[in-house]
């Protein structure tokens, strides 16, 4: 792979994560992810928050494909004619980031909102992959 | 000036359960003409949960988040998402303090920080005489 502008390397962060090894081995995440996020998980599902302060409900996109999650987005960072750059810090003008779920999902019951810079995403599991209560029957 | 950083600090029983210490968002700082503008990335932070205080020195910026992790959920997966945030900035003296204006939009905090009228610049053009 060529790496042939600086933005590639944010690109490396595009990491297709088991899902169930991070479970046992945090280190398998990005050292320095450009976007931090969480995942919750309960008996019907997951809910996912990602930090991503500045980013435009317009310019983000939330997709399912099977078991993955994919998540992208980009921020205007763009300074207005006049302005003198003192300090940037803020460097994350775009990210990706993928999540391989270890259950199927239920594609069409997702759900995603962005409040204050903070992306919230709800993945219900598939039926067939949540618990179930097996009734014991007894003669 | 109140120093006091957010009680963000939890005891358990084996002591060993202690909150993050707050994060030091990414910060620009940018200048024109007039003003300074400091932009911070507070994801998770109301307006209602900022404090911003000038010490007569430094410029000091504090938030706090709600992210609660709700009832019958784990957590499964962890990056440290932000609780609290805290930074101060050296303003130097060139800044107007009493006309600090803040904004909050979608989790980034934007300072103005308009400079004393000494010391902006002035473009004065000068009428050259001539025979």
């Amino acid at each position: 792979m060529f790496l042939t502008h600086p933005r590639d390397f944010a690109n490396l962060h595009r990491d297709l994560d088991r899902f169930l090894a991070d479970f046992w081995s945090p280190r398998t995440a990005p050292a320095a992810p450009d976007v931090r996020l969480e995942v919750l998980e309960n008996a019907d599902g997951y809910q996912v928050r990602a930090e991503l302060p500045g980013v435009k409900a317009k310019d983000l996109t939330v997709e399912v494909v099977d078991d993955v999650l994919h998540l992208k987005g980009s921020r205007d960072l763009d300074l207005p004619e006049g302005a003198i750059a003192r300090r940037r810090e803020r460097t994350m003008r775009s990210f990706e980031r993928s999540l391989r779920f270890p259950v199927n999902l239920d594609a069409r019951k997702v759900e995603a909102s962005l409040e204050h810079g903070i992306l919230t995403v709800d993945v219900p599991k598939a039926e067939e992959a949540k618990p179930r209560k097996i009734k014991v029957r007894t003669r | 000036m109140n120093c006091n950083v957010p009680a963000t600090t939890t005891s358990s029983r084996s002591g060993t359960a202690v909150a993050p210490r707050p994060v030091r968002p990414a910060t620009d700082v940018v200048e024109y003409d007039d003003r300074f503008d400091v932009t911070l990335d507070v994801p998770g932070v109301r307006a209602d949960d900022l404090d911003i205080q000038f010490d007569g020195d430094r410029l000091w910026v504090r938030g706090q988040t709600r992210q609660e992790i709700p009832e019958g959920f784990e957590r499964v997966r962890n990056e440290q998402l932000a609780s609290s945030y805290e930074h101060s900035l050296d303003i130097g003296n060139q800044v107007d303090v009493s006309k600090i204006d803040a904004h909050m939009d979608d989790g980034v905090l934007t300072l103005t920080l308009p400079k004393h009228e000494s010391a902006q610049k002035r473009s004065i053009s000068v009428k050259v005489r001539g025979p």
